[in-house]
């Protein structure tokens, strides 16, 4: 009794002497919500500084005083407060927050929560980015991110833009890119290069015209709002560094070019070239102990780098984000060392200077350089010349002894192969510097005049100066053709390319009667662009001499451009919702544009949509438990395409010289009742969410009818040829986009979700000029007839090999068998370059400290021309050029079939048979592991001791594995080739040639936090 | 004090900027300002002869149309450019939209000008660009019909068969129809005859005086068979023929003046590169095509041209005869820039004797042919021929004097004659490898390019020509 006594007093005792003389005591516990623990929750003391989080098995231990409150707090949680008391033990049991988890969306002009979102809007948040984190340019993340939004890159190229296409293509000469605006700012196509993923904290893709009519005549493509980071009020500033190191290589090829063994018999057993003349052993064995493959001659392993620096945080009044960042790709080519750089840094604050007045800055900066040469379509381009080089050319020319032979230059001489040209002293000879500055930034205020009654001011702009300098080095291989003497040549072109806007806008939120919300939004807009380039040359260099402009002797030309255009527009939205159930918009705007002529300055442009949020609803109530969300929505609206170029309506005389003098001519046919294109969008959506939101999807469609379409009518060659500028022309585009989001396992150690989109895409030509087929300038193998797809593959139809001659056989436009191509062509119903559908699958798994993201982008339904394909099948005709394996496949007597044609001199008609047709007209579909991530994120445990808050390990591989059953190539064709670019309405992936290839790249990054 | 505030904000946000939305483009300006003042229509004349050294024209193309011919063959080492014209393989899908376009673009700029004309005042400065304008449109419309329609004198049913349209008005609507050529032709004399009448005696080299219109309404007259007209014309013509000594000189354009009556101005503005058909330069002189070697051999020891269109060197180790009559220019520093020659004395004096031979005045149409000879041979003295003999010495002297400018062709076809090569090869002595197509038989469709088809397409008047 005595000792039990004593044990209890001792307990006792010890009880006291800690309340009295150990106030501070350690408190543990675990965080869990109803799939388990928690990790990665905030514990903090209440008005202290001190905190903690939770590890990875939920748990966390804290030196609190008894009386302390501890507040767990954790996104899309409800925040939790405990009281610490006698145990020193706390858990907690932690509830969704189903209003915090609701996402913000940026939309037009504003921010919605998603709940109360009734037009079609997808978002790509800051995570997504990271995880394609590869990719330099934003653009190409978002291909298989956003439903209805094809993103094509145009070629491998690193820094290259990508064709975003949202919702199909709406125009034909106008341009069908979407507007792009990052912090309210209009950014072209080709300068979101210029932007910082890492500076980015989300993008909202607006693809219905009710969210996009509050952009007026430039929404009709659809509009990509990128949001930069901002800072954290009242948070430490947190100091974040990420550095990447990877290489990339050419995605592996789907077929073999010959070696010198193949190819010198190929062409003995055909009569052509080099092996056909050779006559002794000697020889023959000469050129076999050449062999090698150019490809590992011409092009490289590239190497990418790339640093990353953040700091992000804020004061009571103040907040800030600040990056700086480089990153840098070597590309593939040889001897190029830069394909592409760009340092950029970035300022973002918010200033509460009273407390009805606010200003936030946002500043960007960037500089990007790229060395590479144009992506030429001839033997000039290394990615032209790996196929066209014979493997036993060498890539030297030497002497008897084996030595090399030094140029004008004293360079080693390069083999000018067959072609008469080496790439390689292309490369070298002629230096090709793009550097482009861009400065993008934003001041605003925003004073509060009553409650609810807000006026913002924004003056927002970007200055996009360019420089291009050309280098013909004086005395190099490629001078020498050109001008037979040593005389080198330099060239610099420059623009500049001022935006300036100014938006004055008012918004009056209010809610009455705790039910009824109600925001409205008046603004006006002024927008103004002034361009400006100067281009210079100059020849006449001394060999191995100074390069500048000023150091040749001869000036040979200046040249130069400016112009102005400017948009102002008025516009309202009105919002209105019923006790977050029913949900009204409706939006108007006026734009005039200095683009159109004086009858069709202006034009009005509006939108409306409405939901019903039905899991708001009394009734459903039962269902609530199972059905967390059911939405549906409807909307319809116009808007407008602007991008025509600048004074499309004028009919023109241009200035030029003629021995000495001033010349006239006709330069430009203008149409003086040219308007805009319209657009007339109706879209319904249905989103839902269930089991606790664990599955979450969309279902939505679209119908898009753009009229008044801007053609550019061909004139007849009689007048010159050329063509005119008018509005004619409906297309309609359609399609339903399906996404479906999974949580499969989700507890504390061990995560796993799926997600999986399909877009489905249909158009249709509806009306052209006099419902003529219509050719445009940019149809190579396509054309435009009503009724059919846009872009309508038009070939003639390839009926295979003659058994009896090896001769290629057409179908005649009559379906009459003939051996000519030419003038056969006919319309390939169903067949264009645009993809029918398209879509990703992509899944995150987490296991403790490890995670995993891989993303696959399949898309299909499209045809591309093989032009590579039919170069390196020439049939004969393109054989003093490297071939492709499969080219011994051919017609050798009667009798065989599935060969190709007869590449010899016995068939007169190997020009006929290699002409384009549909022998080369593929399919395009594919299914590309685009991104796979695998990392590891240190454990709080073993970096508590030190400065750092977060450590984290990845590798990221990007197209490591690509299956196409059909295409001969890399499926990802964009552009042609640069050299087919230039001119509006690039029409991408119509064919393929050697442009710069896909790559597939390993990337090793770390993160670090502190 | 409030509500002003917001009042005034208001009125800042909605203040319009109407009068901002105009704006125009800076290097160019609208159409009915183009012709206001006597500069406007010099201008106008400059552009339409600055288009016509279009490189789709004779800005290379038209010198080019030579590999058509027995003139030229294939070089095995060139880059085999064009060789779906030199082996008569064009089609209405390629081979010859662009020039049409630039040809018809000539006309499109002097038919606005034509329309414009009455904004002058009358006296001798309208006049002049009138006849300027007349001959320019004349011109360009006979270029189109030499290749893309039958000559009058090629065969009986030349007359009554379709020519190209003969386009008077600029309006880009305008969809023509092909009129016969005999209607054609008439338009084509019109035109020049008028523009004889309007224009300057002189107006330089580099634009058309009386002499030019002349010489080409002779040329006009020569395919029509209308061989007395052709000699008056050419009677109208005051340039002599230059010098032997001077002859080298007009094909780097050193020679000033020279029996050149009118030339297309080619310098380091306009850079046109016109030898681009004939030759690049890579370690010496890249041909693409080489002269037959049958034609190479006509020309005599003592010939001048030999010096003046020819060299024979090494390339990659083999020796060629290069065509030099388009490689390069004293005045411009780049390769194949050079001016384009159109019309010189010695055409119209072989045009004349060859109309003088077929109204068979020998003695007259000889002195004419000698007179060319006399200052291409060294220590010439006649030849004396008659009859046959003396055509044939004619046509002869003709192809040797007026080879690779694209005239070629028009002048095998304007006699229904048959385009036959040699079976000599590519090398300077004629051994190489020999074209694979020699002959195109006299009647052939192919005389007659085809309608590019997405002309046909486009222009509903439009009609193929027969065979294609």
């Amino acid at each position: 009794m005595k000792t039990k006594f004593n044990g209890f007093l001792t307990l006792l005792l010890a009880l006291v002497v800690q309340f009295s003389f150990a106030q501070e005591k350690t408190v543990t516990g675990t965080v869990s919500d109803s799939s388990g623990p928690l990790p990665g929750v905030t514990v903090l003391i209440k008005g202290a500084n001190a905190g903690t989080q939770t590890d990875f098995d939920g748990n966390y231990s804290l030196k609190t005083n008894i009386g302390d409150i501890l507040k767990f707090t954790f996104l899309g949680m409800q925040t939790v407060e405990k009281t610490v008391g006698s145990s020193n033990t706390i858990d907690a049991i932690m509830q969704e927050n189903a209003e915090a988890l609701e996402e913000i969306v940026i939309t037009g002009y504003g921010a919605k929560k998603r709940g109360v979102l009734s037009s079609s809007i997808s978002t790509v948040s800051s995570e997504q980015l990271d995880r394609q984190n590869n990719a330099v340019s934003i653009d190409n993340a978002l291909q298989g991110a956003a439903t209805g939004v094809q993103v094509v890159a145009q070629n491998g190229k690193p820094g290259n833009a990508a064709f975003v296409r949202i919702r199909g293509i709406s125009s034909i000469n106008a341009g069908n890119e979407p507007l792009y605006l990052l912090d309210g700012v209009q950014v072209d196509e080709e300068d979101v290069i210029g932007i910082n993923p890492a500076d980015i904290a989300s993008m909202s893709v607006l693809k219905d015209a009710a969210s996009t009519a509050i952009y007026g005549a430039r929404g009709a493509n659809g509009v990509v709002l990128i949001t930069s980071k901002i800072g954290k009020k009242n948070s430490k500033a947190v100091f974040k560094f990420s550095s990447k190191y990877g290489e990339a290589d050419e995605i592996k090829r789907n077929f073999r070019v010959m070696n010198a063994q193949e190819k010198l018999e190929y062409e003995r057993a055909i009569g052509v070239g080099v092996g056909a003349g050779i006559t002794s052993q000697a020889e023959w064995n000469e050129l076999l102990a050449n062999d090698h493959d150019w490809t590992d001659d011409l092009l490289k392993k590239s190497e990418i780098t790339s640093l990353n620096f953040s700091v992000r945080g804020g004061e009571e009044n103040l907040s800030y984000f600040m990056s700086i960042a480089n990153d840098r790709d070597t590309g593939i080519v040889e001897l190029i060392e830069k394909a592409f750089e760009r340092t950029s840094a970035r300022l973002n604050v918010d200033y509460q200077a009273r407390e009805w007045l606010k200003f936030s800055t946002k500043l960007s900066f960037s500089t990007t350089q790229d060395q590479d040469s144009r992506d030429r379509n001839n033997i000039q381009s290394p990615v032209v010349g790996r196929f066209t080089f014979n493997p036993y050319e060498p890539v030297y020319l030497l002497d008897a002894n084996g030595d090399f032979i030094p140029n004008r230059r004293g360079l080693p001489t390069y083999n000018p192969t067959h072609q008469g040209l080496s790439s390689l002293a292309q490369v070298r000879a002629n230096e090709d510097n793009d550097t482009d500055n861009r400065w993008i930034g934003s001041f605003g205020t925003d004073v509060r005049l009553m409650e609810g009654l807000h006026y913002n001011f924004v003056l927002s702009g970007s200055y996009i100066q360019t420089t291009n300098r050309g280098v013909l080095h004086a005395g190099s291989a490629l001078d020498m053709i050109f001008n037979g003497t040593p005389t080198g040549r330099s060239s610099v072109f420059t623009s500049s390319s001022l935006t300036s806007d100014f938006l004055n806008k008012i918004t009056y939120t209010k809610t009455f009667n705790e039910k009824h919300d109600l925001n409205v939004t008046v603004l006006s807009e002024y927008q103004q662009n002034n361009f400006e380039s100067i281009t210079s040359d100059a020849d006449g260099f001394v060999i191995n001499g100074p390069t500048t402009i000023d150091a040749g002797s001869n000036p040979r030309a200046v040249g130069g451009n400016n112009s102005t255009n400017r948009l102002f527009s008025i516009a309202t939205s009105v919002d209105y919702v019923y006790n977050d159930t029913y949900i009204l918009n409706a939006t108007i705007r006026r734009d005039g544009s200095s683009r159109f002529g004086s009858n069709t300055k202006y034009g009005t442009f509006w939108g409306a949509s409405a939901g019903w949020n039905i899991h708001n609803e009394s009734f459903f109530s039962e269902l609530s438990n199972t059905v967390n969300m059911l939405k549906v929505r409807i909307s319809a609206g116009t808007s407008g395409n602007d991008q025509i170029g600048l004074n499309p309506s004028q009919t023109l005389y241009g200035f030029g010289a003629y021995n000495g003098q001033n010349t006239s001519v006709p330069v430009q046919f203008g149409d003086p009742n040219l308007g805009w294109e319209e657009n007339f969008t109706i879209g319904a959506g249905l989103e839902f969410a269930l089991f606790n939101n664990r599955v979450t999807g969309v279902f939505e469609y679209y119908k898009r009818t753009t009229s008044e379409l801007l053609l550019d009518v061909p004139i007849t060659l009689t007048q010159g040829g050329g063509a005119i500028t008018k509005n004619i022309g409906e297309i309609e585009n359609s399609g339903f986009e399906f996404e479906l989001r999974g949580d499969v396992i989700k507890n504390a150690d061990f995560t796993w979700n799926v997600g999986a989109s399909l877009s489905l895409y249909d158009n249709e030509v509806k009306k052209l000029a006099d419902d003529n087929d219509l050719f445009t300038t940019s149809n190579f193998y396509t054309g435009l007839r009503v009724g059919e797809e846009v872009h309508t593959f038009f070939l003639p139809r390839y009926a295979g090999v003659n058994p009896a001659n090896g001769q290629a056989l057409f179908l005649d436009t009559d379906d009459n068998i003939t051996t000519s191509n030419n003038g056969n062509e006919v319309f390939l119903s169903g067949k264009s370059p645009f993809a029918k559908f398209d879509g990703g699958i992509n899944t995150s798994l987490t296991y403790k400290g490890i995670f995993l993201n891989a993303d696959l982008y399949y898309k299909g339904g499209n045809y591309i021309m093989n032009v590579v394909e039919q170069q390196l099948l020439s049939d004969g005709t393109g054989a003093n050029s490297n071939q492709r394996v499969d080219a011994f496949n051919y017609w050798q007597q009667p009798g065989d079939v599935n060969v190709l044609p007869d590449p010899t001199s016995n068939n007169p008609f190997r020009n006929e048979a290699n002409g384009a047709s549909t022998r080369f007209l593929q399919k395009g579909d594919y299914i590309r592991l685009r991104n796979l991530q695998v990392g590891y994120i240190v454990p709080s445990k073993f970096i508590e001791k030190t400065p750092l808050s977060q450590v984290k390990f990845y590798v990221t591989g990007t197209n490591l594995w690509t299956y196409t059953p059909w295409y001969k190539g890399d499926p990802e064709v964009g552009i042609p080739s640069g050299e087919t670019t230039g001119t509006r309405g690039i029409i991408p992936g119509e064919f393929s040639l050697n442009s710069y290839p896909t790559l597939t790249s390993y990337v090793f990054g770390v993160d670090i936090q502190f | 004090m409030k509500k002003y505030f917001i009042i005034l904000i208001l009125l800042a946000t909605f203040t319009s900027c109407e009068n901002q939305l105009e704006t125009f483009p800076t290097s160019s300006i609208a159409a009915d300002e183009a012709f206001k003042n006597e500069g406007d229509f010099t201008n106008a004349v400059r552009g339409a002869y600055r288009a016509m050294l279009s490189g789709s024209y004779y800005g290379g193309a038209l010198q080019g149309f030579d590999v058509m011919t027995d003139n030229l063959i294939i070089s095995q080492k060139g880059r085999l450019s064009q060789q779906f014209r030199h082996d008569w393989a064009y089609d209405p899908n390629t081979g010859f939209a662009a020039y049409m376009a630039s040809a018809y673009t000539v006309i499109q700029d002097a038919n606005f000008i034509l329309a414009n004309i009455d904004l002058l005042d009358e006296g001798d400065f309208k006049n002049n660009i009138k006849g300027e304008a007349l001959a320019l449109r004349a011109l360009a419309h006979f270029d189109i019909a030499r290749y893309f329609a039958k000559i009058p004198t090629q065969s009986s049913d030349a007359a009554a068969s379709l020519a190209m349209p003969y386009v008077t008005i600029a309006d880009v609507n305008d969809l023509p129809s092909r009129i016969t050529v005999a209607e054609y032709y008439t338009n084509l004399v019109a035109d020049l005859s008028e523009a004889t009448t309007l224009v300057n005696d002189d107006n330089g080299t580099f634009q058309m005086g009386k002499d030019a219109v002349n010489g080409i309404l002779a040329r006009v007259y020569l395919h029509m068979g209308n061989w007395q007209d052709a000699i008056d014309a050419a009677n109208e013509v005051a340039v002599d023929v230059e010098d032997r000594d001077s002859f080298v000189g007009i094909w780097n354009d050193s020679e000033v003046p020279s029996g050149v009556i009118f030339k297309l101005q080619n310098n380091n503005v306009s850079r046109v590169t016109l030898g681009v058909p004939y030759s690049q330069t890579a370690n010496g002189i890249k041909d693409e095509y080489v002269p037959d070697y049958a034609l190479f051999q006509q020309y005599d020891a003592s010939d001048i041209r030999l010096a003046g269109y020819f060299e024979t060197s090494l390339f990659d180790g083999l020796m060629y005869n290069h065509v030099m009559k388009w490689y390069s220019s004293i005045s411009t520093t780049s390769l194949g820039v050079v001016d384009a020659k159109i019309i010189r004395a010695s055409e119209v004096l072989l045009t004349k004797a060859e109309a003088l031979a077929e109204l068979g005045q020998d003695g007259p149409a000889r002195d004419a042919l000698d007179a060319v000879r006399a200052e291409r041979y060294f220590e010439f003295s006649s030849g004396g021929e008659v009859g046959s003999a003396l055509k044939a010495a004619i046509a002869l002297e003709r192809r040797l004097e007026l080879a690779f400018e694209g005239s070629r062709f028009s002048d095998l076809k304007r006699k229904g004659m048959s385009i036959e090569r040699s079976e000599f090869g590519d090398l300077a002595d004629g051994t190489g490898v020999p074209a694979v197509f020699q002959t195109l038989n006299a009647g052939d469709f192919r005389f007659q390019v085809p309608i590019p088809i997405g002309e046909l397409n486009l222009n509903p008047n439009m009609e193929q020509s027969p065979g294609w």
